[in-house]
């Protein structure tokens, strides 16, 4: 492992970058990703990622959420605190539905929310990019693809020249 | 942006149904099994049977309809863009309004026998009908349902001579102006689908009332509307008719609506039933009473299991509502239950025991037939997708995230 923690190019266009996320994810990089200041249409394609794991999180939380309403109501109606209503059994299913569907959606946005920050390594206070000044432009007008060094086939020399020959307009290394 | 799919447009002419496919057909396949059908239904079995069942499927095919208008004019409203190559479709859905106008005979000339509050002298021992005669009195019914006829047949062709319209001229100015109209066309068709199911439906227990009912209809009718379209759709690009321009993504955003619009049934059904369940009160329970006990008791739950937890299961997943095979299956099994539902809804009203009789067959595949062939008819004339709309690009660029 070198020092660095890896390379960085910037790319002035959006088609620029959707073309070398192509060609990166068609040389087999695995540890890289792309920085863009909006969503690009297609990019996930580009880069070959897969499909999302988040839809399981929020169906098990959904689920979840199910499962601890119908809990909480037996509980209180029938264990804690009894209470005979409009005649009704204690344990009634119609009267618990209206909060098993709202604890399924919560607890299912709670899994969309909180399980895409957790995929995303979120909240992330400092990352080796925020070396670069030229990276503080990703927010406004420039995209950029890191390759970190970590990568099998990460080869300082031979990726920076590659990641020259994508057409980045400038390409550094970041220190680990 | 830079993407693999930039469809090009086909033109008018090639997007129009040649007399050899088998859409093409449709018209004549189904006049005969509807023709056939409705002979059936008034010759064989007594009145009633004939009446009922014939309610039944009136409701049901009506409701595609119904559905398509809705469908058409909220997407103008909203400006949406991704429905453009698929709309025709339900254009030619609208279509069956006026031709469902001619059907709607039998039921007038069966009122009496249909419908408790229209027998000559029922409301003369009973208070509650008396106290809704104002409403609920043959001349007002046939006033009414004239109106409503009126009204959805006026919209259903001016959107649709609109959207053929652009076809030549390409105007935007066309799809500006429906857009404009949207809002007061949806205001008209709520209440006016609204009160004819109160009317068509509901007032086969004169007693029973429920608020939400127009909305369960509405709902029910949203999920026939996108079950028909989606195995339309498969049935266009499996036969290669639609030359590229109705994809995967247009199968997936129609699996959507599907699944979004079976939650929506289940939430408006559900509503409309705990309400009464909870608030217990005599002359609102006996109508769900009806459909708890003996022979109706295993459908309430049938509905409950194959018209929600079964559908929500199959279509969560994003692959069964971009693969055809899962999402014709899927289509089916709800155009089923969506007929359960409206038997459901109806049939307890005349019958206590669930009994099924060769006329609930008959006046399906009758009013079945004829519609089918008022929709092959209207969807054949013209090119299948609109090519000039403005917004078809956006249309054929469409993407699922």
């Amino acid at each position: 492992m070198s020092a660095h923690w890896g390379a960085l190019a910037e790319f002035t266009t959006a088609p620029e970058i959707f073309h070398a996320c192509e060609k990166v994810r068609d040389q087999g990089f695995t540890k890289w990703d792309a920085h863009t200041p909006f969503p690009v249409h297609g990019l996930d394609g580009a880069m070959g990622l897969s499909m999302s794991k988040v839809p399981w999180i929020v169906l098990v939380c959904g689920l979840t959420g199910t499962a601890c309403a119908t809990l909480l109501q037996w509980w209180v109606s029938v264990v804690e605190y009894p209470l005979v209503i409009s005649a009704k059994p204690l344990f009634s299913l119609p009267a618990f539905v209206p909060i098993m569907f709202e604890l399924s959606v919560l607890f299912g946005a709670f899994g969309a929310v909180f399980g895409m920050l957790a995929l995303n390594k979120l909240p992330m206070l400092y990352h080796p990019l925020f070396q670069s000044e030229r990276f503080e432009r990703v927010t406004d007008d420039r995209f950029f693809i890191s390759i970190e060094a970590g990568d099998p086939r990460f080869d300082t020399a031979k990726t920076v020249q590659f990641l020259r020959e994508l057409g980045a307009s400038h390409v550094e290394l970041i220190d680990g | 942006m830079a993407h693999a799919h930039a469809v090009s447009i086909p033109t008018a002419d090639e997007l129009t149904l040649k007399s050899e496919t088998g859409f093409a057909k449709l018209p004549l396949i189904g006049l005969v099994v509807g023709v056939l059908g409705l002979v059936l239904n008034f010759v064989m079995g007594d009145h009633h049977a004939q009446n009922t069942a014939y309610l039944v499927s009136y409701l049901y095919f009506l409701s595609f309809g119904i559905g398509a208008i809705f469908f058409v004019i909220i997407n103008f409203l909203v400006r949406s863009g991704w429905n453009v190559a698929i709309r025709r479709v339900a254009e030619a859905l609208m279509l069956t309004i006026p031709v469902m106008a001619v059907l709607f005979v039998p039921i007038v000339l069966g009122m009496e026998d249909i419908f408790h509050w229209a027998h000559p002298g029922a409301a003369d021992h009973d208070p509650i009908l008396a106290w809704k005669q104002p409403y609920l009195n043959s001349g007002f019914f046939i006033a009414r349902a004239v109106a409503y006829f009126v009204m959805w047949s006026v919209i259903a062709v001016y959107y649709q001579r609109k959207s053929v319209s652009q076809d030549t001229d390409g105007s935007a100015s066309t799809t500006r102006r429906l857009q404009m109209l949207g809002a007061p066309a949806l205001l008209v068709m709520s209440l006016s689908a609204t009160f004819a199911s109160f009317d068509w439906n509901m007032s086969t227990d004169p007693h029973w009332f429920s608020t939400i009912f127009g909305i369960v209809y509405f709902a029910g009718s949203q999920v026939g509307l996108f079950a028909f379209m989606a195995i339309v759709i498969v049935a266009l690009r499996n036969g290669g008719h639609d030359r590229g321009t109705m994809s995967v993504e247009h199968m997936h955003g129609v699996g959507k609506m599907l699944l979004g619009f079976t939650v929506f049934w289940t939430y408006v059904s559900f509503s409309q039933f705990f309400l009464i369940w909870y608030g217990s009160i005599p002359e609102e329970t006996m109508w769900y009473a009806t459909r708890f006990r003996g022979a109706w008791r295993p459908v309430s739950f049938a509905l409950l299991i194959g018209h929600f937890i079964l559908p929500f299961f199959f279509f969560l997943t994003r692959w069964t509502k971009r693969w055809s095979k899962t999402l014709v299956f899927g289509s089916v099994w709800l155009l089923v239950m969506h007929y359960v539902d409206l038997y459901w809804q109806v049939k307890p009203n005349f019958d206590a025991d669930l009994t099924l009789t060769a006329n609930d067959f008959f006046a399906f595949i009758g009013i079945g037939g004829i519609f089918i062939a008022a929709w092959g008819f209207a969807f054949r004339r013209h090119p299948i997708v609109p090519v000039r709309d403005p917004r078809l690009p956006e249309s054929l660029s469409y993407e699922n995230l």
